[in-house]
């Protein structure tokens, strides 16, 4: 029996430049093509993700759109629709569920899986990998990279070793020797300032890092040069943490950069209202009460501030909260200054939901209102049901 | 020989960062290999390290000398090595020297949209 079956096997699944490879399932056409998805030039639209053929003129994630189509004038940018990504995210998530209940969803097309002790149903990490890449591509059309080792670190930069649409396997033991080649860059928390650093001293690859005497290293980096160099040597014990076994969320909250910077005080109301909307519904969505609301405002010169309100009781309520969030914005732009950005954050969670006092029908016909809201918001969208206030602003701006 | 060979290939991309040492390199499986546990597949490419301790559990690349020769082994419990894939074990008559351990294994696939 291979001896790789007996200790942990950690995969990290990534997959392929997702938004572009879901918007190429829907539009074959966009296949070989140097693709973007992302906001128009003209509105001051970012790339959100490019194909690897746009990658190839310098065109990364992040990067101004108008500096994307400099670089590649044959690019083709679509718009994008999250909710069709949520929606792929989660059919590839129902299918590698199927392999590991020990799922860690890091993002909407990455996640870490625990594999260890399913060597009987699916045979060692590798193949059970290479099953789940197939069985992805074949009913999703969507391909998976993966990196597999005995642990997260260290699968995960196995992982940037097989893309595109590959498997890389690190044999247990092996984990320093694999390592020890590689520019300090490539482990995760190491950034270009602590590597700029390292490299001072004459330390660009992990071995040497990884052979560093440690009083040095606690000396210059302080206690994260002991950590640095564990995980240099390939150890890192972080399990895997599903989602009931994750730390409890300590806030939760939604901001938006504009367009075009905005004045018109209307606008900017329907604009808290929708993202105090989309909070609201995730608090009930994660079954979370939030007792404090903080309302943002960045103006066009930068200049940010942020006011907290505290309600008596926790709530999930949408009105409660606009007619707090109302006010606080209302108080908040005094100054003669376009707005860049608004945004809305809940702290002082709890677990819970808002019913209101027994006897006040009004409330408990609200909550029922909600409820069915939240419903026909999760099947068709968030922009399937909007409050009066807000219908509007879609041909406002 | 066996039906199976090893032959170095360079890598492009992060991949190419791990043989950017001497003693660091890449050998890719060229044929049919015979399955077993460590089911190896025509095109898997193999990390390699030479130069340092041999343990119990490794896979191993050995040779008698010329690159024709290069085979995969595993590294048993009493130290002796077992063919994998369908390459043989050293035998008596070849003296092997082992010329690196396997760190790790690469299995890349086309992107497309024509299938698996």
């Amino acid at each position: 029996m291979n001896i790789s079956n007996h200790g942990r096997s950690i995969l990290h699944v990534d997959l392929d430049a997702f938004f572009v490879s879901v918007e190429r399932v829907l539009d074959p056409r966009l296949y070989g093509r140097p693709v973007v998805v992302g906001g128009s030039p003209e509105t001051r639209g970012v790339v959100a993700a490019a194909s690897y053929e746009a990658r190839q003129f310098g065109v990364h994630s992040a990067m101004p759109m108008g500096q994307a189509f400099r670089l590649c004038p044959d690019l083709i940018r679509v718009g994008g629709s999250h909710g069709m990504y949520s929606r792929a995210s989660k059919a590839v998530f129902e299918l590698i569920g199927n392999y590991t209940p020990l799922v860690e969803k890091v993002s909407v097309d990455e996640a870490y899986l625990d594999l260890s002790g399913t060597h009987h149903l699916f045979g060692n990490a590798l193949d059970a990998a290479d099953s789940m890449r197939r069985e992805v591509k074949e009913r999703l059309r969507l391909d998976l990279t993966i990196g597999i080792s005995s642990n997260r670190l260290v699968s995960k930069v196995a992982s940037g070793f097989a893309k595109p649409c590959g498997l890389f396997d690190v044999r247990p033991g092996q984990e320093p020797r694999f390592f020890a080649p590689l520019p300090v860059k490539v482990m995760p928390g190491i950034g270009p300032v602590t590597a700029k650093r390292l490299r001072d001293f004459h330390i660009d690859q992990l071995g040497v890092l990884a052979s560093t005497a440690g009083w040095f290293l606690e000396e210059v980096f302080g206690s994260y040069g002991a950590s640095m160099q564990r995980r240099a040597r390939g150890v890192d014990e972080t399990p895997v943490c599903p989602p009931w076994e994750r730390p409890e969320r300590k806030s939760l909250g939604h901001e938006r950069t504009f367009a075009e910077d905005l004045d018109d005080l209307k606008v900017l109301r329907g604009r808290l209202q929708k993202l105090l909307e989309k909070a609201c519904v995730e608090l009930r969505a994660e079954g979370f009460l939030a007792r404090t609301l903080s309302v943002k405002v960045r103006y066009a010169d930068f200049v940010t501030e942020t006011r907290d309100f505290t309600l008596p009781a926790p709530s999930d309520h949408d009105l409660e909260w606009w007619e707090v969030a109302q006010q606080q914005l209302d108080r908040m732009l005094k100054r003669r200054t376009l707005v860049r950005l608004l945004g809305v954050r809940f702290t002082g969670l709890e677990r819970g939901f808002w019913q209101g006092g027994l006897f006040e029908k009004e409330r408990v016909v609200q909550r029922e209102r909600i409820a069915v809201q939240d419903k026909i918001r999760k099947k068709y969208g968030e922009q399937s049901v909007q409050s009066g206030d807000r219908l509007w602003l879609r041909n406002s701006l | 020989m066996s039906a199976v060979m090893l032959e170095e290939v360079k890598m492009d991309g992060q991949a190419g960062q791990f043989a950017n040492r001497k003693n660091t390199f890449f050998l890719a499986l060229r044929g049919v290999a015979v399955a077993d546990d460590e089911n190896l597949q025509d095109g898997d490419v193999f990390a390699i390290t030479e130069g340092v301790d041999v343990e119990v559990g490794d896979l191993v690349v050995w040779w008698t000398g010329l690159a024709r020769t290069l085979a995969l082994a595993r590294v048993q419990e009493d130290l002796s090595f077992k063919g994998v894939g369908g390459f043989p074990p050293p035998s008596d008559e070849q003296p092997a020297k082992v010329r690196g351990v396997v760190v790790g294994r690469l299995r890349q696939f086309g992107s497309g949209h024509q299938g698996a």
